[in-house]
Formats: C-alpha cells, sequence, structure tokens
C-alpha cells in the first residue's frame, strides 16, 4: 500500500486532464511504476515490470500540460531550481523527482537552462522497508564494511541505499549522505521526506566529490554514502574518506560484476580495495534479488 | 420652500456626486502607487533571496500597504487551486479583481502580463519582467497622480456646477 501511496503523489504532480486517468490503473501497476513519462504529441506512459505501458491511449499530452507539470513540482518557484533545472531535472517537494528534456539554452559550452519542454520523466521513488534485510546482516557484521551496491538504471539501487543508510542509522551510526540530486532523502525545507533515519545529516545538491570532503571537515561521520559513483574525482574522494577510517557506501551503474570490472573508472576502485563488498541487485519482473559479493 | 429645498438636496448631491469620484480618482491613485511598491519589494526580494513565489506572495499578503493587500491576500486564496489550474490563470484572475484591487483597465492588464513569467524563469529573467511592468505603470502613476490633483478641486466644482444646473432648470 506504501508503494500505492508514492505512485499516488507522483500523480499529484501531472495536469488535471491525466490525473484521474492515471491514478485509475490497476492496483498491480499502482503498486509496481517505477516512472510515468509525458511525452508532447504522445500518450502517458508508465514504466511498469521494465515496460512502458499506455496511461490513455485517447490523449496526447501537449506543451502546455508538461509546463504545467513542471510548474507544480517547483510550486510556480522555477527561480528555487535553476540549478538543478539546468542538470536536467526537478526534485518536487514531495521527494518525487522528474527528469526534463528540451531545447537547452547554452552559454559557452554549457547548459545554462531548458527552455520548450518536450518530455518530462516523473520517477517514482520506493521506500521498501526491509529491502535490505538478506544483505545487511552480512555488510554490518563485526562493524560496517564499506559497500558498492550495483545494479543497471532503475534496478532499484537507490532504493537499497537508502534503507542501508536508514538500517546503519537507526543502528547508532552516524551517516553523512550526499544527496546531490536530492533523490535519496528528499529534503524540503530541511527535512527529509523519506525516512533516512535519526542519526543521518543529509547533504543536498553537492557534487559528490566535494561533498564528501565538505562532511569529512563538518560532521565527523563513521559512514558516507552517496547515489553513482561516476567520476574520477569521486574516486579520489572515497580514497581519502577510506584512508580517514570512514565506511562507504555509494552505488554504480553496471550490469553485474563482470561488467563493473571492465570499466576503467571501476577497475582501479577495485584494485585499490575501497570496497569490501559489492551487492549486485537483479530484476525479475517487478521483484529484485540482492547477492551480495566479497570484492 | 418645498421646490428651494429640492433645489438645494440637488445641488447638495451634485457636489457629493464630485467628491465621491474625486475621492475614487484619489484611491486609484494611492493603490497603484501602493502596487508599484510592492513589485519592486518583490524584485528586491527574488534579487537578495531568491524566495519561492508562493512565500513572496505570502510575506506581501501580510505586509504590503494598505489596498494592495487585498490583491495579495486574494491571491494567496486562490494559490489555493494551484494544480488544478495554473498560476498565470490564477494570476489573472486576481488582476482582474475589480474589488480586491482599485485601478483603470489599462493597468489591471499591465499587471495581469506578469502572470505568464512569474514562477517560470530565471531570477534574471523575471527581475527583467518586473522591471519592465514597473516602467509601464510608472507613467500610469504620473498620470493618475495629475488627474487626482486636478480632479481634487475639478470634480466638486463639476458637481456642485452641474446640481446648480439642473436645479435652475427644473425650479
Amino acid at each position: 500500500m506504501a508503494q500505492a501511496e508514492e505512485y499516488l503523489r507522483a500523480v499529484r504532480l501531472l495536469p488535471p486532464g491525466l490525473r484521474a486517468k492515471a491514478a485509475g490503473q490497476t492496483d498491480e501497476l499502482l503498486r509496481g511504476a517505477e516512472e510515468l513519462r509525458l511525452r508532447v504529441g504522445q500518450a502517458p506512459t508508465a514504466v511498469f515490470e521494465g515496460r512502458e505501458q499506455v496511461l490513455d491511449s485517447a490523449h496526447c499530452v501537449t506543451p502546455e500540460e508538461l509546463a504545467l507539470t513542471l510548474e507544480l513540482a517547483t510550486r510556480s518557484s522555477a527561480h528555487t531550481y535553476a540549478d538543478s533545472i539546468r542538470m536536467g531535472y526537478v526534485t518536487a517537494p514531495s521527494g518525487v523527482r522528474l527528469g526534463l528534456c528540451g531545447t537547452a539554452v547554452t552559454e559557452g559550452e554549457s547548459i545554462s537552462g531548458l527552455r520548450r519542454l518536450s518530455s518530462i520523466c516523473i520517477r517514482i521513488p520506493h521506500q521498501v522497508s526491509g529491502c535490505a534485510e538478506t544483505v545487511f546482516p552480512r555488510i554490518s557484521r563485526g562493524g560496517f564494511a564499506s559497500t558498492l551496491i550495483v545494479s543497471p538504471p532503475g534496478g532499484g539501487k537507490t532504493t537499497l541505499l537508502r534503507e542501508i543508510v536508514r538500517k546503519l542509522s537507526e543502528g547508532g551510526r552516524r551517516v553523512s549522505l550526499i544527496d546531490s540530486r536530492n533523490e535519496v532523502a528528499g529534503v524540503f525545507e530541511g527535512r527529509a521526506c523519506f525516512d533516512v533515519g535519526s542519526r543521518t545529516d543529509v547533504l543536498s545538491g553537492a557534487p559528490k566529490a566535494q561533498g564528501i570532503y565538505l562532511v569529512l571537515r563538518a560532521m565527523s561521520p563513521e559512514v558516507i554514502a552517496f547515489d553513482e559513483l561516476t567520476a574520477p574525482e569521486d574516486v579520489k574522494a572515497c580514497e581519502e574518506a577510506a584512508n580517514c577510517g570512514v565506511g562507504l557506501l555509494a552505488t554504480a551503474h553496471a550490469a553485474g560484476l563482470e561488467d563493473l570490472r571492465s570499466r576503467p573508472l571501476y577497475e582501479k576502485l577495485l584494485e585499490r580495495r575501497i570496497f569490501k563488498y559489492a551487492v549486485v541487485i537483479s530484476s525479475l519482473g517487478s521483484q529484485r534479488e540482492y547477492r551480495t559479493v566479497e570484492l | 420652500m418645498i421646490r428651494l429645498l429640492g433645489g438645494l438636496a440637488v445641488v447638495v448631491g451634485g457636489a457629493l456626486l464630485g467628491i465621491v469620484y474625486s475621492r475614487k480618482v484619489s484611491r486609484q491613485e494611492r493603490c497603484l502607487g501602493q502596487l508599484i511598491d510592492s513589485l519592486r519589494y518583490m524584485r528586491s526580494e527574488l534579487k537578495a533571496t531568491a524566495a519561492p513565489t508562493t512565500q513572496l506572495i505570502g510575506q506581501l499578503a501580510l505586509n504590503a500597504g494598505g489596498e494592495v493587500r487585498e490583491f495579495y491576500v486574494n491571491l494567496l486564496a486562490r494559490l489555493e487551486r494551484l494544480g488544478d489550474e495554473s498560476f498565470e490563470s490564477l494570476w489573472l484572475e486576481a488582476a482582474a479583481d475589480r474589488e480586491s484591487l482599485p485601478i483603470g483597465a489599462r493597468q489591471r492588464q499591465i499587471l495581469g502580463s506578469l502572470g505568464a513569467f512569474m514562477g517560470k524563469f530565471s531570477i534574471e529573467e523575471l527581475d527583467a519582467a518586473l522591471e519592465a511592468v514597473i516602467d509601464r505603470l510608472g507613467p500610469e502613476l504620473l498620470s493618475a497622480r495629475e488627474k487626482t490633483r486636478d480632479g481634487n478641486r475639478l470634480y466638486p466644482g463639476l458637481g456642485l456646477c452641474g446640481g446648480f444646473m439642473i436645479a435652475a432648470i427644473f425650479m
């Protein structure tokens, strides 16, 4: 039921003409949908079990509906979200994240904004209490051991990361969560929309590497957690944090361990043994299978 | 005697109509000035704190001067419907409400044009839109001031003269 509530939270961001149709779907879809997708000139869809299902074939999404969706997500204050819009996403106060596509406005070689939206992808966040039950005892036996969560995009990395952070925090550890895209904790006006534990300090919107250095200096964490390890500077920051004796919990995009090892960025990371465990997530329809491997 | 009293009543009525109209003009001028002040406040708050639109409107609903406060209070109440309607349509609706905002039709139209920008653009773009609206309302305020200054004497005088003439005709 909790997941259906999260779906309905995402549906509230849709324009009125779409809301009723999206809310009136089957219970199965309400509980399992991962994303809602709106594209100008196309019917709205929901991503369910890895596939897109049309929500209303008679409805063609209009540019005005996309603009209204963005307006709802930003509560008519796009100017306060300028930095994240520039990076192609917005996190609504409810913790729901919207990916944006449109015409990029550039200044020099960088994107300074987005105009004339052409599509919006509304990611439905899932707080799945208990999803770390099989993983957590092993990675926290005799003290937390640094862990890398691995899966392809949409595999449930963020959900597992959130749950492990919550369990570590509730278990008495001081966790610093670097939430670059405000997707893990969904902080709005200083309060986290998702339960990330009572001993978790959340740094939202900061680039990961800079965020790691900041929390190391400022928050004396026992564990630093962040989503999506993607850049060489992130690896360097991880190495320095590990040298300070801080545990690390991160996620990485890869189909599996072989895929991870074949990538130069992660190859280096694994060589240096910064992470002790990898949790590989496999999707079986809407179900997830978690495999913990010692690296 | 009755004729005399009737004539006097017409004269006094004419003068009162003139005074009421003169007050209306002066009220419009005052309201327009307060509206421009509130837009200036919005501009400076946006630049200084990048405050969300609803927060800005909430502040103005509490602190804006005199009758303009009514406009923001009304707008804030209308924002409850945000989601079912766009911000632009709610802003236009509030700007068109003559009860809460006693300004002229052209000034109302200028204010309404801001709805297309509020909450949709960057701070720099919003600032430019606010500046343009303030610049367009500035001459309106000058003209309203002139009208008030002249009207303070003119309209009661006209009303009085009109009353005399009507009274003279019927007597």
